[in-house]
């Protein structure tokens, strides 16, 4: 079974690792986040607005989807239902085949990534391309994202160049590129790179035969699919191929065009440290032939967990991975999850079956960074603590831990006996480091000695 | 009748930091505060209540609350037993118990209830503030531990980026995951040594026994100080 | 399928304590001239090669004209595409392949001050590619389409719904394409626009003058 502790202390020993992403995540993207917040009074209004907003959503979801539905087809979309991502699979495998598609543009989609979309179509012979530069490089490289809207956050610019030389992307590896360089040659070889991605993906734009997205929010009274981003190719995979498949998870409603003040001033201020993204694309009465899969893919289930409902309610913004001090020494990839980071932590358990996902409730320090900066304030760090005593009750956990946990349970609330129990301290300190947890403790760090002296007999002493 | 207040002293304090006890009891006694301490006391059930194991640390609450019920008002040196004690009792008990809102961290009790700012202590050198990330974001936040070593004269206090960082502690989360438990650590304590600072203060002693523990394995010269220890003038 | 899918979250929302739909956000006024604060949001995302100015204020059409011409000086027609308005647009017809101009020209329905956000709806896919396969992209807009925030613009739209007239297609575009995927470092442009330049007129553009003036650009 993949382990969370194994996998972290090989992620934790290369130390460059947390550099890049310390780099990529306080210094850059949070510094900008947070500047922003502090340039917006109402933004704890605006977090309880829409954490509001998804919670009535959520809990009139029948009517948001019924009303969703309606209007997009009166609209001229095409709308269906997948219960499970091999279903969506399916699905889009099958409209392409029938609409005689060889090749397919894909916007950047979280739930694409999710349902593993094109691997379905590779295996159906068509060819997936993707087309946000990060998600392109992760294509290239045959890895999953790292990070919901940085996916290539812990990629070195000299990596990229090499990955783009091996596929006849560019030439020759520019000089000047690894991070000693002078930061202006850098930035130039950045745009280099950048125009390279952009010449090779022009034409497999311009001839791709269908479009696939996901949909950052569907809006039940329009019927209206709205997609953000920041390079203009989630654009161009929706409107210039013929066909375009939108595949939306039922967690993206909201009731209203008007809620998009709301979360349009929340999520591009969470994810990137922008005031707006470059493009707010809203599909109203698609020009192309539009289908819509609405995917379940677990989110029922979730719905269904009256304690946990509400992360549905989650934007994909990756805010909670930029503050997660766990999250900025392991990666998305140390999650072992598509969504990683402390929404991954919670959501992948309730997403999928394996039973590898449990550990990752336990994988954080439990600061809480995560819940005070979720733009839907969902309380991050009370589902992780929820979870595990989900795992614990259901027999999760190994059982020397449960006997060890009563036992000292036992213990503290029998002050008597807790006091008359303590050894030496001499000794104490010795045993400590022997046994189990002082065991792990030393393994890394000092462990402090008992007092000669307790705080309770030293008042005894003096003040009783 | 005088007002009763009564010591929350964390277990851990207890056995292996009772100095640090010690020094809030000497700055609560000099502020004319009579403590009582009832030895009944042992652990708030944080460490189970974090690891999943809630019908014990629901016991421990319990326990808790039959100790402290008696006071007007009880004083932790430790903010983290305080956020335990004051915002997730309610769901282990499954009812309001009025003493878990009279329980007070030692700096938010001398500066919001004792309206004290200044002890007049002293300590010279540069030094970063740990506020232990429960007490930052459940309890008053960074203020009045703020306020206090403004006060200290000689205290530089250095504002880090990785101040708001955690220590990497997290209760047993350090020791199923010594490895990355000890690189939040390490982040924190290069920041702190690449800006020469003297303390890490913290009104916390669990994160400065991380901090610490790392900082004497690997040879970091950054000193870990609980705020008590520096109000009390007990530093030597 | 779909019903009986939309029945069964109907079950399980019916055990739900239902949350209450919260009143509208009150965002912060939008101080001073809204064409000022426009041009300053706007001039904040210039890419790091942009060589001209972002908003370039004129009173009316005849000057728009004049800006309009001189900013695409040196570029044939053949490499100006224009959205809809375009003579070209007849090619709707007979589609014709996209392909990449130098500059693309079209006009706005709404310009959003506080964000510096140009509002496009556009009608067909032709439409589209004036704002995005071209190298430029050249927003002619006049003063009476600018919006104080994003909760203007999308509170109008919600209205629009019952009354039936939501555009086909609606894209938001705040700025120049860009990304910062390789190592967080902007690069401009990604696979859009290098620029985006608005000609702001005091006076409502007059399309059919405006373009009888600038045949030259067809």
């Amino acid at each position: 079974m993949w382990s969370f502790e194994q996998d972290s202390r090989e992620r934790v020993a290369d130390t460059g690792l947390a550099d890049k992403l310390h780099k990529a995540t306080v210094e850059t993207s949070l510094k900008k986040t947070n500047a922003l917040i502090a340039k917006m009074p109402h933004w704890q209004q605006l977090r309880e607005r829409a954490r509001q907003v998804k919670l009535h959503t959520l809990t009139h979801l029948d009517r948001y989807l019924r009303q969703f539905v309606q209007a997009a087809e009166a609209n001229g979309a095409t709308v269906a239902w997948a219960d499970t991502g091999a279903d969506a699979c399916r699905q889009v495998v099958d409209i392409a085949q029938s609409s005689n598609v060889k090749r397919v543009a894909k916007a950047k989609s979280m739930t694409g990534e999710e349902i593993e979309v094109n691997r379905a179509l590779q295996r159906a012979g068509i060819e997936p391309v993707e087309t946000d530069l990060g998600e392109m490089i992760c294509q290239l490289a045959g890895e999953p994202p790292s990070h919901v809207t940085a996916p290539i956050i812990q990629w070195s610019m000299e990596e990229v160049a090499r990955l783009f030389k091996s596929r006849g992307i560019i030439d020759e590896i520019p000089n000047g590129i690894d991070g000693r360089a002078d930061p202006a040659v850098r930035a130039l070889n950045a745009a280099r790179l950048t125009d390279a991605a952009r010449r090779a993906l022009r034409e497999k734009f311009l001839t791709a035969d269908m479009g696939i997205s996901g949909a950052n929010f569907a809006v039940a009274e329009s019927g209206t699919l709205v997609l953000v981003e920041n390079e203009a190719n989630i654009r161009l995979s929706t409107m210039l191929p013929p066909v375009h498949v939108a595949v939306v998870g039922i967690d993206k409603l909201i009731p209203k065009l008007a809620d998009l003040a709301t979360f349009l001033s929340l999520l591009p201020v969470a994810a990137t440290g922008q005031q707006q993204s470059g493009y707010v694309s809203l599909i109203h009465r698609p020009y192309a032939k539009l289908h819509i899969i609405l995917l379940d893919n677990g989110r029922m289930r979730l719905l269904a967990d009256a304690q946990h409902h509400d992360l549905l309610s989650c934007i994909r913004c990756g805010a909670c991975m930029n503050v997660c001090p766990v999250y900025r020494h392991v990666s998305g990839h140390g999650y072992h999850s598509i969504y990683p980071g402390p929404i991954g932590a919670v959501l992948t358990p309730h997403l999928r079956a394996e039973e590898h996902y449990k550990q990752l409730p336990f994988a954080s320090s439990l600061c809480g960074a995560c819940a005070e900066i979720c733009p839907v304030m969902i309380p991050l760090d009370e589902r992780l603590l929820q979870w595990r005593d989900r795992i614990v009750k259901a027999g999760g956990r190994p059982r020397s831990e449960a006997a060890a946990f009563a036992a000292w349970a036992y213990l503290m609330q029998h002050p008597r006996l807790y006091r008359a129990v303590r050894p030496p301290a001499g000794l104490a300190h010795a045993a400590a480091g022997m046994l189990g947890p002082g065991g792990r403790w030393k393994a890394t760090r000092e462990l402090p000695p008992l007092a000669a002296e307790t705080f309770a007999d030293w008042w005894k002493k003096n003040h009783a | 009748m005088p007002m009763r207040v009564g010591l929350f002293i964390p277990c851990y304090v207890d056995q292996c930091y009772p100095h640090v006890a010690r020094a809030a009891v000497r700055v609560l006694e000099r502020l004319g505060v009579r403590c009582e301490y009832d030895p009944r006391q042992t652990c708030c059930g944080q460490p189970a209540y974090n690891s999943g194991y809630w019908a014990e640390a629901a016991r421990l609450a319990e326990h808790f609350v039959r100790v402290f019920d008696k006071y007007d008002c009880v004083v932790a040196p430790g903010g983290s037993c305080v956020a335990m004690v004051r915002h997730h009792y309610r769901e282990l008990l499954g009812r309001d118990e009025p003493v878990t809102a009279r329980v007070y961290e030692l700096c938010q009790f001398l500066t919001d209830h004792l309206k004290v700012d200044d002890l007049g202590a002293s300590l010279s050198g540069r030094a970063a503030l740990h506020v232990p990330c429960h007490m930052l974001r459940e309890l008053d936040g960074d203020g009045p531990a703020r306020r206090l070593l403004d006060n200290v004269s000689g205290l530089e206090l250095v504002d880090l980026p990785s101040d708001t960082w955690c220590c990497g502690f997290g209760g047993t989360f350090s020791v199923k995951f010594p490895e990355l438990s000890a690189a939040m650590a390490r982040r924190k304590l290069k920041q702190m040594e690449e800006h020469r600072l003297d303390y890490v203060v913290s009104p916390d002693e669990s994160c400065l026994m991380q901090l610490g523990g790392l900082a004497r394995r690997e040879g970091f010269g950054v000193r870990p100080l609980h705020i008590a220890e520096v109000l009390a003038g007990m530093v030597n | 399928m779909l019903d009986r899918k939309i029945e069964d979250i109907a079950r399980i929302v019916g055990s739900m304590t239902p949350a209450a739909y919260p009143d509208p956000a009150a965002f912060p006024a939008v101080n001073g001239d809204l064409a000022d604060v426009f041009e300053a949001a706007l001039n904040a995302l210039c890419g790091p090669d942009d060589d001209q100015p972002a908003v370039v204020r004129v009173t009316d059409t005849t000057e728009a004209i004049k800006t309009l011409v001189e900013l695409c000086a040196d570029v044939p027609p053949t490499e100006i595409i224009w959205q809809d308005t375009s003579p070209g647009e007849s090619r709707d017809a007979e589609p014709v392949l996209p392909r990449d101009h130098a500059i693309g020209i079209t006009g706005a329905v709404a310009l959003i001050a506080a964000t510096g956000s140009v509002v496009l709806e556009l009608p067909s896919a032709l439409a589209g590619r004036a704002s995005l396969l071209v190298d430029r992209h050249i927003v002619i807009a006049s003063r009476d389409q600018l919006l104080p925030d994003l909760a203007a613009l999308y509170h109008g739209l919600s209205q629009r719904v019952e009354t039936g007239d939501c555009p086909p297609i609606q894209v938001c575009i705040t700025g120049c394409s860009r990304t910062a995927d390789i190592e967080k470092m902007l690069v401009v442009p990604a696979h859009g626009p290098r620029q985006v330049q608005v000609i702001l007129s005091d006076e409502p553009i007059d399309w059919a003058v405006l373009h009888r003036g600038a045949a030259s650009l067809h």
